[in-house]
């Protein structure tokens, strides 16, 4: 069978999203092994929130991209 | 008063990972559709952990100036024979010298106004990565539909 351009735009683009899902997996994998020390509650709480959320957000893109709800 | 304390390293790696994975990030997300859910998400992930790497960078470089700082004052004040507790210049117990007391009270003021000035700073510093993790925390929150893991600090448009 013959592949048209619109197919194999299809094809990269399902390639390229799978690459996204395994670098967001593996960037909330780091994130969450760091633990930054910011020498003040404040900030401290706004970076653990932060990375939390990330990890949590990182961890979506990974499901959506891999086409799962 | 601010607190002394932190680890610039550990800020400065935090800030690093978040930045090169946004760079990671958006190079192999760009062949998506800009306009399909993925491609959205990818952009907009994207776009908020390069926001917070950068105030992490910023702070960390900011902290290791200020503890640098309060180190060379600390120096300067034992030179004087003060001594600094947190971001206080103080004179130590015990019988002294008129002119050691003439030279504390000479160095003391300038002292002060140096570990105030630095303290100052380093709020300041604080208080902007505090504000720029907060705004990034809540924007990926809205970007993933989750609730933010912390429902606390500033939001778009508000502090």
């Amino acid at each position: 069978m013959r592949r048209t351009p619109a197919s194999r735009s299809r094809d990269v683009g399902d390639l390229a999203a799978l690459a996204v899902a395994a670098q967001a997996r593996a960037i909330a994998r780091e994130v969450g092994t760091l633990d930054p020390i910011l020498g003040d509650d404040r900030a401290q709480r706004a970076a653990d929130g932060f990375a939390e959320q990330a990890v949590a957000s990182l961890s979506r893109l990974a499901i959506l991209a891999e086409g799962r709800p | 008063m601010t607190a002394l304390g932190g680890d610039p390293a550990s800020c400065s790696h935090l800030g690093g990972t978040l930045l090169r994975g946004a760079a990671g990030l958006a190079r192999t997300a760009y062949p998506l559709d800009s306009n399909s859910a993925t491609g959205r998400m990818a952009a907009a992930v994207t776009g908020e952990l390069d926001r917070a790497g950068r105030a992490l960078q910023v702070y960390a470089q900011d902290l290791a100036e200020a503890l640098a700082s309060h180190e060379r004052l600390r120096v300067r004040a034992a030179a004087a024979g003060l001594e600094v507790q947190g971001w206080r210049v103080i004179e130590p117990y015990g019988v002294v010298t008129v002119p050691t007391i003439q030279a504390r009270r000479e160095a003391a003021p300038d002292l002060q106004a140096a570990l105030d000035r630095s303290n100052a700073r380093l709020g300041r510093a604080r208080a902007a990565v505090t504000r720029e993790l907060q705004l990034a925390e809540h924007a990926l929150a809205r970007t993933a539909g989750l609730p933010s893991a912390r429902a606390s600090g500033p939001t778009p448009g508000g502090q």
